[in-house]
Protein backbone atom coordinates (compact mmCIF):
# COMPACT_ATOMS: atom_id res chain seq x y z
CA UNK A 1 0.00 0.00 0.00
CA UNK A 2 2.83 2.38 0.77
CA UNK A 3 3.56 4.98 -1.86
CA UNK A 4 7.24 4.95 -2.87
CA UNK A 5 8.46 8.48 -3.64
CA UNK A 6 11.65 7.16 -5.24
CA UNK A 7 9.86 5.66 -8.24
CA UNK A 8 10.22 8.05 -11.17
CA UNK A 9 7.67 6.68 -13.63
CA UNK A 10 4.04 5.69 -13.29
CA UNK A 11 3.23 2.12 -14.23
CA UNK A 12 -0.37 0.92 -14.16
CA UNK A 13 0.44 -0.53 -10.73
CA UNK A 14 1.54 2.91 -9.47
CA UNK A 15 -1.66 4.41 -10.82
CA UNK A 16 -3.59 1.75 -8.91
CA UNK A 17 -1.79 2.83 -5.73
CA UNK A 18 -2.52 6.47 -6.44
CA UNK A 19 -6.16 5.53 -6.90
CA UNK A 20 -5.99 3.84 -3.48
CA UNK A 21 -4.71 7.15 -2.04
CA UNK A 22 -7.60 8.98 -3.69
CA UNK A 23 -10.16 6.48 -2.41
CA UNK A 24 -8.93 6.66 1.20
CA UNK A 25 -8.72 10.46 1.12
CA UNK A 26 -12.18 10.81 -0.43
CA UNK A 27 -13.72 8.76 2.37
CA UNK A 28 -11.26 9.39 5.17
CA UNK A 29 -13.93 9.62 7.87
CA UNK A 30 -15.56 6.44 6.55
CA UNK A 31 -12.28 4.58 6.94
CA UNK A 32 -11.96 5.67 10.57
CA UNK A 33 -13.38 2.33 11.57
CA UNK A 34 -13.01 2.64 15.35
CA UNK A 35 -16.19 4.75 15.38
CA UNK A 36 -18.11 2.02 13.55
CA UNK A 37 -16.65 -0.70 15.78
CA UNK A 38 -17.57 1.27 18.94
CA UNK A 39 -21.10 1.79 17.65
CA UNK A 40 -21.29 -1.95 17.03
CA UNK A 41 -20.14 -2.68 20.59
CA UNK A 42 -22.81 -0.30 21.88
CA UNK A 43 -25.46 -2.14 19.86
CA UNK A 44 -24.34 -5.44 21.35
CA UNK A 45 -24.48 -3.81 24.80
CA UNK A 46 -28.03 -2.61 24.09
CA UNK A 47 -29.00 -6.09 22.87
CA UNK A 48 -28.20 -7.57 26.26
CA UNK A 49 -29.19 -4.65 28.50
CA UNK A 50 -32.79 -5.03 29.73
CA UNK A 51 -34.97 -2.06 28.79
CA UNK A 52 -37.38 -2.67 31.66
CA UNK A 53 -36.91 -3.73 35.27
CA UNK A 54 -35.57 -1.98 38.31
CA UNK A 55 -32.32 -0.96 39.96
CA UNK A 56 -29.00 -1.38 38.25
CA UNK A 57 -30.41 -2.91 35.06
CA UNK A 58 -32.25 0.34 34.19
CA UNK A 59 -29.08 2.42 34.08
CA UNK A 60 -27.16 0.08 31.77
CA UNK A 61 -28.26 1.80 28.54
CA UNK A 62 -27.51 5.39 29.77
CA UNK A 63 -24.17 4.18 31.13
CA UNK A 64 -23.45 2.60 27.74
CA UNK A 65 -24.26 5.89 26.00
CA UNK A 66 -21.92 7.81 28.27
CA UNK A 67 -19.18 5.26 27.69
CA UNK A 68 -19.77 5.48 23.94
CA UNK A 69 -19.51 9.30 24.00
CA UNK A 70 -16.25 9.10 25.98
CA UNK A 71 -14.76 6.48 23.67
CA UNK A 72 -15.83 8.47 20.59
CA UNK A 73 -13.92 11.48 21.91
CA UNK A 74 -10.87 9.30 22.59
CA UNK A 75 -11.08 7.86 19.05
CA UNK A 76 -11.38 11.36 17.59
CA UNK A 77 -8.28 12.48 19.49
CA UNK A 78 -6.38 9.37 18.36
CA UNK A 79 -7.27 9.82 14.69
CA UNK A 80 -6.42 13.53 14.66
CA UNK A 81 -3.07 13.02 16.33
CA UNK A 82 -2.07 9.97 14.32
CA UNK A 83 -3.49 10.63 10.86
CA UNK A 84 -4.25 14.34 10.69
CA UNK A 85 -7.37 16.02 9.37
CA UNK A 86 -9.18 16.06 6.05
CA UNK A 87 -12.19 18.09 5.00
CA UNK A 88 -14.18 15.89 2.60
CA UNK A 89 -15.79 17.00 -0.64
CA UNK A 90 -19.55 16.59 -0.48
CA UNK A 91 -20.08 15.61 -4.09
CA UNK A 92 -23.57 15.51 -5.60
CA UNK A 93 -23.23 11.74 -5.97
CA UNK A 94 -22.61 11.27 -2.26
CA UNK A 95 -25.53 13.50 -1.24
CA UNK A 96 -27.81 11.65 -3.68
CA UNK A 97 -26.82 8.31 -2.14
CA UNK A 98 -27.78 9.50 1.35
CA UNK A 99 -31.12 10.92 0.12
CA UNK A 100 -31.81 7.76 -1.89
CA UNK A 101 -31.14 5.47 1.09
CA UNK A 102 -33.37 7.51 3.42
CA UNK A 103 -36.12 7.58 0.80
CA UNK A 104 -35.69 3.84 0.21
CA UNK A 105 -36.05 3.16 3.94
CA UNK A 106 -39.31 5.13 4.16
CA UNK A 107 -40.72 3.43 1.05
CA UNK A 108 -39.73 -0.07 2.18
CA UNK A 109 -41.21 0.33 5.67
CA UNK A 110 -44.40 1.99 4.32
CA UNK A 111 -44.99 -0.78 1.76
CA UNK A 112 -44.29 -3.47 4.37
CA UNK A 113 -46.75 -1.83 6.79
CA UNK A 114 -49.47 -1.36 4.16
CA UNK A 115 -49.18 -4.98 3.02
CA UNK A 116 -48.97 -6.23 6.59
CA UNK A 117 -45.58 -7.80 5.92
CA UNK A 118 -43.66 -5.88 8.56
CA UNK A 119 -40.89 -7.81 10.27
CA UNK A 120 -37.21 -8.21 10.87
CA UNK A 121 -36.66 -9.13 7.19
CA UNK A 122 -37.37 -5.53 6.11
CA UNK A 123 -34.64 -4.24 8.40
CA UNK A 124 -32.27 -6.94 7.11
CA UNK A 125 -32.91 -6.05 3.46
CA UNK A 126 -32.45 -2.32 4.11
CA UNK A 127 -29.28 -2.92 6.11
CA UNK A 128 -27.98 -5.10 3.26
CA UNK A 129 -28.61 -2.31 0.72
CA UNK A 130 -26.76 0.18 2.94
CA UNK A 131 -23.81 -2.19 3.25
CA UNK A 132 -23.79 -2.72 -0.53
CA UNK A 133 -23.78 1.05 -1.11
CA UNK A 134 -20.73 1.48 1.14
CA UNK A 135 -18.99 -1.57 -0.39
CA UNK A 136 -19.55 -0.36 -3.96
CA UNK A 137 -17.80 2.94 -3.18
CA UNK A 138 -14.46 1.07 -3.12
CA UNK A 139 -15.02 -2.65 -3.79
CA UNK A 140 -11.38 -3.70 -3.51
CA UNK A 141 -10.72 -2.16 -0.10
CA UNK A 142 -14.24 -2.54 1.29
CA UNK A 143 -15.11 -6.02 0.10
CA UNK A 144 -16.19 -6.88 3.66
CA UNK A 145 -19.20 -4.58 3.27
CA UNK A 146 -20.21 -6.49 0.15
CA UNK A 147 -19.84 -9.77 2.05
CA UNK A 148 -22.09 -8.34 4.77
CA UNK A 149 -24.52 -7.11 2.09
CA UNK A 150 -24.94 -10.72 1.01
CA UNK A 151 -24.98 -12.34 4.44
CA UNK A 152 -27.34 -10.02 6.33
CA UNK A 153 -30.30 -10.18 3.86
CA UNK A 154 -29.71 -13.94 3.50
CA UNK A 155 -29.89 -14.32 7.29
CA UNK A 156 -33.06 -12.21 7.34
CA UNK A 157 -34.84 -13.87 4.42
CA UNK A 158 -33.92 -17.56 4.74
CA UNK A 159 -36.59 -19.61 6.58
CA UNK A 160 -34.50 -19.98 9.73
CA UNK A 161 -37.64 -20.18 11.89
CA UNK A 162 -37.66 -23.88 11.08
CA UNK A 163 -34.59 -24.43 13.25
CA UNK A 164 -35.63 -22.38 16.32
CA UNK A 165 -37.54 -24.04 19.21
CA UNK A 166 -40.47 -21.61 18.89
CA UNK A 167 -40.62 -21.81 15.09
CA UNK A 168 -40.26 -18.02 14.87
CA UNK A 169 -37.57 -16.50 12.64
CA UNK A 170 -34.54 -15.28 14.69
CA UNK A 171 -34.81 -11.67 13.48
CA UNK A 172 -38.53 -11.32 14.21
CA UNK A 173 -39.54 -9.03 17.04
CA UNK A 174 -40.08 -12.02 19.34
CA UNK A 175 -36.31 -12.07 19.71
CA UNK A 176 -35.43 -8.41 20.44
CA UNK A 177 -31.79 -9.34 21.08
CA UNK A 178 -31.09 -10.57 17.56
CA UNK A 179 -31.41 -7.41 15.41
CA UNK A 180 -29.02 -5.22 17.47
CA UNK A 181 -26.76 -8.24 18.01
CA UNK A 182 -26.42 -9.06 14.29
CA UNK A 183 -26.11 -5.39 13.30
CA UNK A 184 -23.60 -4.83 16.13
CA UNK A 185 -21.42 -7.75 15.05
CA UNK A 186 -21.45 -6.53 11.42
CA UNK A 187 -20.47 -3.03 12.59
CA UNK A 188 -17.62 -4.32 14.75
CA UNK A 189 -16.14 -6.52 11.99
CA UNK A 190 -16.48 -3.86 9.27
CA UNK A 191 -15.14 -1.13 11.54
CA UNK A 192 -12.04 -3.08 12.48
CA UNK A 193 -11.35 -3.98 8.84
CA UNK A 194 -11.77 -0.31 7.81
CA UNK A 195 -9.35 0.71 10.54
CA UNK A 196 -6.85 -1.88 9.31
CA UNK A 197 -7.08 -0.45 5.77
CA UNK A 198 -6.42 3.04 7.10
CA UNK A 199 -3.43 1.96 9.18
CA UNK A 200 -1.95 0.07 6.21
CA UNK A 201 -2.49 2.93 3.77
CA UNK A 202 -1.20 5.77 5.93
CA UNK A 203 2.44 5.20 6.77
CA UNK A 204 4.08 6.19 10.07
CA UNK A 205 6.03 9.45 10.10
CA UNK A 206 9.57 9.54 11.37
CA UNK A 207 9.44 13.03 12.82
CA UNK A 208 7.02 14.71 15.16
CA UNK A 209 3.72 14.69 13.30
CA UNK A 210 2.72 18.26 14.10
CA UNK A 211 3.71 21.15 11.91
CA UNK B 1 -8.60 13.52 -27.17
CA UNK B 2 -5.09 13.15 -28.68
CA UNK B 3 -3.04 10.05 -29.39
CA UNK B 4 -1.18 8.49 -26.43
CA UNK B 5 2.06 10.08 -27.68
CA UNK B 6 0.48 13.53 -27.79
CA UNK B 7 -0.82 12.92 -24.29
CA UNK B 8 2.70 12.10 -23.06
CA UNK B 9 4.12 15.26 -24.65
CA UNK B 10 1.49 17.39 -22.92
CA UNK B 11 2.10 16.01 -19.44
CA UNK B 12 2.44 18.71 -16.80
CA UNK B 13 5.84 18.06 -15.24
CA UNK B 14 5.13 20.09 -12.12
CA UNK B 15 2.26 17.76 -11.24
CA UNK B 16 3.62 14.56 -12.80
CA UNK B 17 6.63 14.18 -10.49
CA UNK B 18 5.70 11.07 -8.42
CA UNK B 19 5.70 12.66 -4.97
CA UNK B 20 3.80 15.72 -6.15
CA UNK B 21 1.32 13.53 -8.02
CA UNK B 22 0.66 11.63 -4.79
CA UNK B 23 0.10 14.93 -2.93
CA UNK B 24 -2.18 16.43 -5.58
CA UNK B 25 -4.09 13.16 -6.05
CA UNK B 26 -4.94 13.14 -2.36
CA UNK B 27 -5.94 16.82 -2.46
CA UNK B 28 -8.11 16.24 -5.55
CA UNK B 29 -10.30 13.93 -3.46
CA UNK B 30 -10.97 16.40 -0.64
CA UNK B 31 -11.54 20.10 0.03
CA UNK B 32 -8.31 20.37 1.99
CA UNK B 33 -6.06 18.30 4.24
CA UNK B 34 -3.53 19.09 6.92
CA UNK B 35 0.22 18.61 6.73
CA UNK B 36 0.24 15.49 8.91
CA UNK B 37 -2.31 13.70 6.72
CA UNK B 38 -0.32 14.42 3.54
CA UNK B 39 2.82 13.23 5.27
CA UNK B 40 1.12 10.00 6.28
CA UNK B 41 -0.51 9.27 2.95
CA UNK B 42 2.57 10.02 0.84
CA UNK B 43 5.21 8.61 3.19
CA UNK B 44 7.37 11.71 2.60
CA UNK B 45 9.57 13.26 5.27
CA UNK B 46 8.62 16.66 6.68
CA UNK B 47 11.37 18.44 4.73
CA UNK B 48 10.57 16.71 1.44
CA UNK B 49 6.87 17.42 1.76
CA UNK B 50 7.53 21.09 2.57
CA UNK B 51 9.80 21.38 -0.46
CA UNK B 52 7.23 19.83 -2.82
CA UNK B 53 4.45 21.99 -1.38
CA UNK B 54 6.53 25.11 -1.95
CA UNK B 55 6.98 24.18 -5.60
CA UNK B 56 3.29 23.47 -6.02
CA UNK B 57 2.39 26.72 -4.27
CA UNK B 58 4.74 28.70 -6.53
CA UNK B 59 3.13 27.00 -9.55
CA UNK B 60 -0.32 28.10 -8.38
CA UNK B 61 -1.50 24.50 -7.87
CA UNK B 62 -2.04 24.58 -4.09
CA UNK B 63 -2.70 27.09 -1.34
CA UNK B 64 -1.01 26.64 2.03
CA UNK B 65 -2.74 28.18 5.06
CA UNK B 66 -1.13 28.31 8.49
CA UNK B 67 -3.47 28.77 11.44
CA UNK B 68 -2.05 30.45 14.49
CA UNK B 69 -4.94 30.16 16.97
CA UNK B 70 -4.40 27.34 19.49
CA UNK B 71 -2.33 24.46 18.16
CA UNK B 72 -0.49 25.54 14.98
CA UNK B 73 -1.83 23.68 11.96
CA UNK B 74 -0.95 23.85 8.28
CA UNK B 75 -3.82 23.23 5.88
CA UNK B 76 -3.29 22.56 2.19
CA UNK B 77 -5.86 22.68 -0.60
CA UNK B 78 -5.89 22.82 -4.40
CA UNK B 79 -6.56 26.17 -6.06
CA UNK B 80 -9.39 26.17 -8.68
CA UNK B 81 -6.72 26.18 -11.39
CA UNK B 82 -4.83 23.40 -9.60
CA UNK B 83 -7.98 21.30 -9.37
CA UNK B 84 -8.53 21.60 -13.14
CA UNK B 85 -4.89 20.83 -13.87
CA UNK B 86 -4.79 17.73 -11.65
CA UNK B 87 -8.16 16.47 -12.90
CA UNK B 88 -6.98 16.81 -16.52
CA UNK B 89 -3.72 15.11 -15.60
CA UNK B 90 -5.61 12.16 -14.15
CA UNK B 91 -7.74 11.86 -17.28
CA UNK B 92 -4.54 11.77 -19.31
CA UNK B 93 -2.96 9.14 -17.06
CA UNK B 94 -6.06 6.98 -17.26
CA UNK B 95 -6.03 7.22 -21.07
CA UNK B 96 -2.33 6.29 -21.12
CA UNK B 97 -2.93 3.33 -18.83
CA UNK B 98 -5.74 2.07 -21.04
CA UNK B 99 -3.58 2.56 -24.13
CA UNK B 100 -0.69 0.70 -22.46
CA UNK B 101 -2.99 -2.25 -21.77
CA UNK B 102 -4.04 -2.31 -25.44
CA UNK B 103 -0.43 -2.19 -26.66
CA UNK B 104 0.63 -5.24 -24.65
CA UNK B 105 -2.42 -7.32 -25.57
CA UNK B 106 -1.45 -8.26 -29.18
CA UNK B 107 1.93 -9.69 -28.10
CA UNK B 108 0.42 -11.95 -25.46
Amino acid sequence: MRYKPGVRTHTPYDIDRLERIRAVTADFSGHQGLYTALLGLFMIWVAFAPLSGAGLSLVLVPVGMLLLAGLFMAAQRYYRRRFGKVRPRWTTKRVLWVVLLLFGYVVLMSVANVLGLQGGWAFGVFFGVCLAAVGCSDPRARWHYLAGAGLVPAFSLLPLGAITPSGVHPVEWEYPVMVPLVAGLVFVVNGLLDHRTLVRTLTPVSENGTD
Amino acid sequence: MGTPFEDMAEIDRLVHEPSRLAITSALLSCEHADFLFLQRITGLSKGNLSSHLSKLERGGIVTVTKSTGGRPRTTIGLTPMGRDTVAQHWERLTRLRDAAREWTAPGE
